[in-house]
């Protein structure tokens, strides 16, 4: 058996104004056909596992391209079919293949291609044929699309957010594969359209109730794999919308019942999710004034500056009322600013100097913010966790100025662990207030050490305002801009 | 004979928000006893001294060449470093019989407010009196007693823009080797001037003036007349402008001819000052003077040069062209790695929402925000100044609200129209031309100008010198003080 593996994406944020080049890819992931042999890193790690398990299986594994950018605007086109024309062509020379195996994003956009990963995997069809067996592993923020499942013999999305179960979905899409290439299993797959658009996190209810329904619905011998894949927001694509995915063992009634029932239960529970964040003032306010008995600092999540979402990751709207309000013990991290980074790492640890921070990238940036400051620490190659892989922060460094302690980077990237802060020697319990920019993977590092955790709806690039994205190309009905995005259908 | 050569320096803005440490060096110019073998602009003097000592049969060792963009106080260690290495290569170099030193005479670092007097001293401390030091300045630099009583011959450069720095250095070492040789005997004199300003040189009655200092070299025992300008935003002891004159064996002599340019300068003081205008008033004027169609008229953002430690990357008359809808522009250099990285990865083509400058603190302004096509990109590009080349980095050409503006990675002013032209603009082909320079674009510019205006608002480097809040200066200064002399 010849397994060919490979890795392409990125989370497209269409709105975005940065774009995204090589570079960004060569900063964030850039692998030619060895990742599976080096350190695991989020987008690796499926690599990891499918060399391990094709290996056990006696298979010879081909692998190709292993590139990922930490998301931003859309991917330059040359860029992309750079890539895509990589691993075809690698593909090609392979040729014949049992398995391919690819690991996706599934929000991926490049200039003239808005589902590149139809694209990708229409291509390899094209190149194996009907009798090779493809599989695509997936972020849950994917938009699932026509393209791909009329491509691919299965995909599987994440099913946790924060997204804790990369090498799981990826141990399971190989064996699902594996066993449809035997011959043992004839995977088909059936699609609930939602017609939502919204953020599910998975470490409360509802969204861990959908995680287990889907687990307890994947329990039945029929139905191979259930994946609710959310949907991007700020993808402007023609299937943006939310979507239930199920593979059943050539059961396609079973199969769309199961995503009927999941389907129903999503709706069902969707007033939990799209409960109104907090202002920036109102959310301060409750920090400043957190519940009696828990000890520890209040989080702050600025969900708006998400650099996992396509945000710039330097506005300061948190921070600026901070400085207004004269709140003090404060923690806040982490600011792109290559500017701010480069002075520091001039002035070295222990200078104070006057600097301008952040609001470097356009109006979600924020206006700057002039602070004088002491340069406490410096990083030439700061990290930190994200699950049992690392993700580099650049060189980064820690300064302090009227009682604020803040992490800025070079590259640019969310806060996924408490340490991306501690490694400096920032003591996060002492804090009162740490202000993380991340939607929600910083949820699994920092729950346990936090008092209270409050997500923050601030301006900037991906304020979790979901009826009022701009959408342009994306023009179906959808919850919760409209109350019932399938009323239009009953009507006729 | 042997000849020990060296270069250390920056111009140091005390008030900058940029540091300087040793990155700012490393992308400037650093090289560890080879800087001659470069062409860099920087490395010019030495690269003469060399080729001269060769030419007269002598044997060079060559230590340290470094130089710095202009910006904040040198980290300590970072000139502690540079001035041990320069010491190391000295004492490893055996007996030397002639020292020459190429420094800027404005450098500050924490805790050395007379970088060139602490290196120039130290220096004298291991040769001991009978080595011959030759030293030569920027023409912007503190005159120092300290750096005076250290070396027997110092020259600074008479021109800005700086076009003689190789004459210069050629003086230093015809009078340095005639001092080793026991032909001449030079004595310094120093005149303080109580000043702070620019002097500008290709305008009378400036233009006059150094021409005079010029014509009274060579003859009368005067071997050679320099005017310190001093650097306004060097917040040290003795930043104020001084007369320098190295006279053959003859204290008097030199002290009054010191004394006699000195007096010169203060009787034009009103005719030399400052011309700039407020962004408003030239603005007013350039499209006035552009009406008569003979080119463009170039305006100078003097208050936001590089060459003095300005972020060069202020937005003040940026937001002026734009607020008034100003079209057919060209603007340029702003120093913004983070809109040329979001260039170089758009590609040349694209059309991209950009933040642009007002990166670096109050003295940058508030960021622009405007949609931009990208007309050209350049890797590692150069611009001439004088017979050399600085470098730029990368370079990006952007249209915007029918203004051309020019960004790149490195920090440097506009010192030549290739800077801009080199992407394909057509200077010719513009109505204005807005320069982040003081002084140094004008030779390249003055070609092609139909006028040059002098813009002095807002920003780091703003020829408000009344105002500058010289803290540590010793004593009243003119045009703080009407007459520092009577102040005094």
């Amino acid at each position: 058996m010849k397994v060919f593996i490979a890795c392409l994406g990125t989370e497209t944020n269409t709105f975005s104004p940065i774009p995204t080049g090589y570079q960004t890819f060569a900063e964030s992931m850039l692998f030619d056909g060895d990742a599976s042999q080096q350190p695991g890193q989020l987008f690796s790690e499926p690599l990891i596992e499918w060399r391990a398990m094709a290996e056990a299986a006696g298979a010879e594994v081909i692998e190709s391209l292993a590139a990922f950018a930490q998301p931003a605007g859309p991917t330059i086109r040359a860029v992309y079919e750079g890539f895509r024309d990589r691993i075809l062509a690698d593909l090609t020379a392979a040729l014949p293949v049992d398995m391919v195996l690819i690991n996706m994003h599934g929000a991926m956009v490049a200039e003239g291609y808005l589902d590149c990963e139809g694209d990708l995997l229409g291509r390899i069809r094209a190149l194996v044929g009907p009798d090779t067996v493809i599989g695509g592993e997936l972020d849950l923020h994917c938009s699932i699309t026509q393209a791909m499942t009329d491509a691919a013999d299965a995909l599987i999305t994440f099913k946790e957010y924060p997204h804790i179960d990369g090498r799981e979905r990826a141990r399971e899409l190989f064996t699902l594969c594996h066993a449809a290439q035997r011959g043992a299993v004839r995977p088909v797959m059936t699609v609930r359209d939602l017609r939502m658009i919204n953020t599910w996190r998975t470490s409360t209810a509802p969204g861990a109730d959908i995680v287990a329904a889907m687990q307890e619905a994947e329990r039945r011998n029929d139905i191979l794999s259930v994946s609710f894949a959310h949907g991007f927001p700020w993808g402007d694509v023609p299937e943006a919308s939310a979507k239930v995915l199920v593979v059943s063992d050539d059961a396609a009634t079973a199969g769309t019942a199961v995503a009927e029932d999941i389907a129903e239960l999503i709706w069902r529970t969707r007033e939990g999710v799209n409960a109104p964040l907090p202002t920036v003032p109102a959310a301060v306010d409750s920090a400043l004034a957190p519940p009696e008995g828990r000890d520890g600092p209040v989080v702050l999540a600025d969900v708006a500056d998400n650099a996992g979402g396509g945000a710039p990751s330097d506005s300061t709207f948190i921070l600026q009322h901070l400085l207004d309000r004269g709140v003090r013990d404060v923690v806040s991290g982490f600011y792109w600013d290559p500017v701010a980074v480069r002075f520091c790492f001039e002035a070295g640890e222990g200078a104070t100097l006057a600097l301008r921070i952040g609001g470097k990238c356009g109006p979600d940036s924020g206006p700057p913010v002039d602070l004088e400051v002491t340069v406490r620490r410096l990083l030439p190659e700061a990290r930190q966790s994200f699950g049992s892989a690392v993700a580099p922060m650049g060189r980064a460094a820690w300064i302090s100025g009227a009682g604020i302690d803040l992490i800025l980077n070079e590259a640019r990237t969310q806060v996924f662990h408490p340490d991306g802060f501690t490694q400096f020697g920032i003591d996060l319990a002492a804090a009162r207030l740490i202000v993380v920019k991340s939607t929600q993977h910083f949820y699994a590092g920092f729950a346990p050490l936090a008092r209270e955790i409050i997500y923050v709806s601030a301006p900037g690039a991906i304020p979790p305002e979901f009826a009022e994205i701009p959408y342009q190309v994306f023009t179906q009905p959808y919850w919760p801009r409209v109350a019932d995005p399938f009323a239009d259908d009953a009507a006729t | 004979m042997k000849l020990f050569i060296a270069c250390l320096g920056t111009e140091t803005h005390t008030f900058s928000a940029i540091p300087t440490g040793l990155e700012s060096f490393r992308e400037t110019m650093l090289f560890h006893g080879d800087g001659t073998q470069s062409g860099d602009l920087f490395a010019g003097p030495l690269r003469l001294w060399r080729d001269r000592a060769l030419a007269d049969g002598m044997e060079v060792v060559e230590s340290l060449a470094a130089f710095a963009e202009p910006g904040g106080p040198t980290v300590r260690q970072v000139y502690e470093d540079f001035r041990a290495e320069i010491l190391a290569d000295l004492a490893g170099a055996g007996a030397v019989d002639m020292v020459l030193l190429n420094l800027h005479g404005a450098m500050v670092a924490d805790g050395y407010d007379d970088c060139e007097g602490d290196l120039t001293a130290a220096i004298r401390a291991a040769v001991g009196e009978d080595v011959v030091i030759g030293v030569e300045l920027d023409l912007h630099c503190s005159l120092t007693r300290k750096l005076v009583a250290a070396a027997d011959v110092i020259v600074t450069f008479k021109e800005y823009p700086h076009v003689d720095v190789v004459e210069r250095a050629a003086e230093v070492y015809d009078l340095a080797l005639a001092t080793q040789r026991g032909e001449i005997r030079p004595v310094m004199a120093v005149h303080d001037c109580r000043m702070v300003h620019l002097w500008r040189t290709p305008f009378e009655p400036m233009r006059g003036f150094v021409d005079a200092m010029s014509a009274a070299e060579g003859h009368d025992g005067i071997l050679s007349v320099s005017f310190a300008h001093g650097f306004p935003w060097g917040n040290v002891p003795e930043t104020t402008a001084r007369m320098l004159v190295v006279a053959d064996g003859d204290g008097d002599k030199a002290r009054a001819t010191a004394a006699d340019f000195a007096g010169r300068l203060w009787a034009m003081r009103e005719e030399t000052r400052d011309p700039s205008l407020s962004i408003d008033a030239a603005l007013d004027r350039a499209l006035a003077a552009a009406e008569a169609g003979t080119g463009p008229v170039v305006l100078a953002d003097t208050s936001d040069n590089a060459g003095c430690g300005a972020p060069s990357d202020a937005t003040f008359i940026l937001a002026a062209l734009l607020e008034r809808g100003l079209t057919n522009v060209v603007s340029g250099v702003y120093w913004d790695p983070v809109s040329v990285r979001f260039c170089r990865e758009a590609g040349e083509g694209a059309l991209l929402n950009l933040r642009i400058g007002g990166k670096c603190g109050p003295s940058s302004g508030a960021p622009v925000d405007l949609r931009c096509e990208v007309r050209a990109i350049l890797t590692d590009a150069r611009q001439p100044f004088g017979r050399a080349t600085a470098k730029m980095g990368d370079v990006v050409w952007l249209r915007a609200a029918g203004i051309d503006l020019v960004i790149n990675s490195k920090r440097t002013q506009t010192f030549h129209p290739q800077a801009f032209e080199q992407l394909g603009i057509d200077l010719n082909a513009a109505r204005l031309v807005v320069v982040k320079s003081t002084q140094h674009f004008h030779a390249g510019f003055a070609p092609v100008a139909a006028e040059i205006i002098y813009v002095g608002g807002p920003g780091a480097t703003a020829p408000a010198f009344a105002e500058i809040p010289l803290s540590k200066l010793d004593g009243p200064f003119w045009p703080k003080d009407a007459d520092p002399f009577q102040a005094a």
